[in-house]
């Protein structure tokens, strides 16, 4: 049953042109406008930096250092300078060091003492540059021990181009995404519109798994988005993904779950068409803009007060993980991204739970 | 057996009350006319029925002792407003209604055939709902309902607004329905199709019942009643006192008005005429004809109710 209302829901979407063209194929032409506009300002070709002042990594040598693993901080140097295109610089103050570190006029601040290592970078706005380098640095100098020139031939970061193509890429396909919301809203409005609640509601199925197909129905077409923006993104545009494209797919698929559950939940309970295309969007264009879909994340970062803000979207930690991902690394983004879309979708099922109730007690089952 | 009791069911908005301590039975194979002016809590009592709307007081049981929530998909809705989707053809709208109670595989696919065959629409199953008429609609509307073979059908003013054609299309395949067995609950605002499908009649307002019984009983009752139609013309008039007048007539049970005619209520034994004629001399109308009729059950309808069936 409910395969038969997943069924009808695509042949619907399908047999409207604009629904199409909308979520198909405009999404790329944005991806392909966006990437191409911002392309001076986000970088070129090679390990890009976010921005241009971020260009060295500073390194202090502490009272009494001895020399005793310069031999893996040259190593670490020599495969930092040359696959990351950034310069070393000696530092004598370490305080000064830092402070240059927090105004993003470095990288990073490293102290080579006689005990080992000690990494310093800003609290506030760690690039996907200096999250690169910082994971280069785990995997190089983390443990001391290691001092084979192959074990660092074979640890050697995963190259990737973080132009602005890549970029937008990610932060786009998380926007398209995001007007889901929308499709699926409209769709559950309509239902109440052309009153087939009432037949669905007195039928075996019910609305709980009206609202699920809905949801599985917007999701599918998540899915096919991202099928759709790897393909033109890889083809095209020399994006890469990564080894870790499952889970960039993963992390898309679940932000489309989140997607249709908020449009669907939405639609169910506004009373008139226009409110909820304006519900929607409104929330759509806040999460995308905090998320960093039209403004690179590195500016937002740059602002204290918006980097905290910005924290709130759950777009933010899906396009810095995408990010993270499509530079081979797997970090705590990925997780936090995750939980934070899944914490919302529980959320809404249990307003939608507790809604319907309320409503109940009111002595109404459908939902004008 | 009963398909569907009500007992004591009481619906209330507020300060209205929209249901008030209605209670009544639909036996298997009946079709029960309910009818009442707007606002008389025909569609309250219906979606209470349908499970849309919880009574704040009273019962309904299905054949006899089921509650709405074992029974429900025996049920077949067909709203007033067209529940059909228009980018799907005929056959995708049924079988997707159909699949809803569980219908599948070649059970399916017969079912929906015989439900567009009987409403007319086989020869256009493949055509999207959002070309056809208003009449093709309002028959789409009903196949969706009763592809399933509901026991009790709720229609809610299936025939609004569309062309006599279709209209007699869709009565004809409800008395299909019937002989084969199915209850239907009808509303309308057309009391000659109420009087024709119809053997069972509800009149309802204010919330409660106003008459009820077999429509030939009802119209038996009165049989020894008569309306005098009176076609006139006037400069002035004063319909009060007029109406008044007549009134004291022996025998005359109501006046009312209605475009240019006198609907004068009398038993079937008062022929006091010249007094009603004296009487419209008196107020310088002038009359143009005059017709002597047994009354439809709309003119009952109004009499009881002193409103329109319809607006």
């Amino acid at each position: 049953m409910i395969r038969n209302m997943y069924t009808k829901e695509l042949k619907q979407f399908f047999r409207k042109p604009f629904n199409v063209v909308f979520m198909l194929v405009v999404p790329m032409i944005l991806i392909l406008i966006m990437g191409y506009a911002m392309s001076n300002i986000i970088g070129v070709t090679g390990i890009k930096m976010e921005t241009k002042s971020e260009e060295s990594i500073l390194y202090y040598l502490e009272d009494n250092y001895h020399s005793r693993y310069d031999r893996e901080f040259q190593q670490f140097q020599v495969a930092v300078e040359d696959k990351l295109n950034v310069t070393f610089k000696k530092v004598n103050d370490y305080e000064n060091g830092c402070e240059k570190v927090d105004k993003h006029k470095s990288i990073a601040l490293i102290k080579l003492s006689n005990n080992g290592f000690y990494y310093y970078r800003s609290p506030y706005n760690e690039t996907s540059l200096s999250k690169l380098i910082r994971a280069s640095y785990e995997n190089l100098l983390g443990n001391i021990s290691i001092s084979s020139d192959d074990y660092i031939t074979s640890k050697q970061v995963e190259k990737t181009t973080i132009d602005s193509y890549t970029y937008f890429t990610f932060a786009e396909l998380g926007l398209i995404i995001m007007y889901i919301a929308l499709i699926v809203g409209q769709s559950v409005f309509s239902e109440k519109e052309i009153k087939a609640f009432e037949r669905i509601y007195i039928s075996k199925i019910g609305i709980n798994k009206l609202m699920l197909s809905k949801v599985l129905f917007g999701t599918t077409i998540g899915a096919i988005q991202i099928v759709l923006v790897y393909l033109m993104s890889t083809i095209l545009l020399d994006v890469h993904w990564g080894k870790y494209f499952p889970f960039i797919f993963a992390l898309y698929l679940v932000l489309a779950l989140f997607s249709s559950t908020l449009g669907g939940i939405m639609g169910l309970f506004t009373k008139q068409r226009t409110a909820l295309n304006d519900n929607i969007l409104m929330i759509s264009i806040i999460l995308v803009l905090m998320g960093g879909g039209l403004t690179p994340l590195s500016y937002l970062e740059s602002i204290k007060i918006v980097s905290i803000l910005s924290k709130i979207s759950p777009l933010y930690w899906v396009t810095n993980s995408a990010l993270d991902l499509s530079g081979g690394m797997l970090t705590n983004n990925f997780f936090v991204s995750l939980a934070m879309c899944f914490i919302i979708i529980l959320s809404l099922w249990i307003i939608y739970l507790l809604k319907k109730r309320e409503e109940q007690r009111k002595g109404v089952t459908i939902y004008e | 057996m009963n398909i569907v009791r009500v007992k004591n069911l009481t619906k209330k908005y507020k300060d209205i009350t929209a249901v008030d301590n209605v209670s009544f039975e639909v036996k298997k194979g009946d079709i029960l006319g309910l009818v009442g002016p707007n606002g008389a809590g025909k569609s309250t009592t219906i979606q209470m029925i349908s499970g849309l709307l919880i009574p704040d007081k009273g019962v309904i049981l299905f054949e006899e002792n089921k509650s709405f929530k074992n029974w429900h998909f025996n049920l077949g809705l067909v709203p007033q407003d067209l529940a059909i989707y228009p980018d799907l053809s005929a056959e995708e709208n049924v079988r997707f209604f159909a699949s809803l109670y569980g219908l599948n595989g070649e059970n399916l696919k017969k079912q929906v055939n015989e439900s567009l065959t009987s409403v007319g629409l086989h020869e256009q199953k493949d055509k999207k709902a959002k070309y056809f008429s208003g009449g093709m609609k309002r028959r789409l509307n009903i196949a969706c309902a009763i592809t399933h073979k509901p026991k009790l059908i709720i229609m809610d003013e299936p025939t609004v607004g569309i062309d006599p054609q279709s209209r007699n299309f869709i009565l004809e395949s409800i008395k299909k329905l019937q002989n084969q067995g199915t209850t239907i609950i009808y509303t309308s605002h057309y009391m000659e199709e109420v009087e024709e499908i119809c053997n069972k009649l509800l009149i309802i307002d204010h919330g409660q019942i106003i008459l009820s019984g077999a429509t030939d009983e009802i119209k038996a009752l009165y049989k020894n009643n008569r309306i005098l139609t009176v076609s006139f013309q006037a400069e002035t008039l004063d319909f009060a006192k007029v109406r008044e007048s007549i009134l004291n007539i022996t025998g005359v049970t109501e006046v009312n008005m209605k475009n240019q005619r006198f609907n004068i209520h009398c038993r079937k034994d008062m022929n006091d005429y010249d007094t009603v004629f004296n009487i419209l001399k008196q107020f310088h109308i002038s009359i143009i004809s005059i017709e002597h009729t047994v009354p439809t059950l709309e003119e009952i309808f109004l009499s009881l109710t002193g409103k329109e069936l319809r607006d």
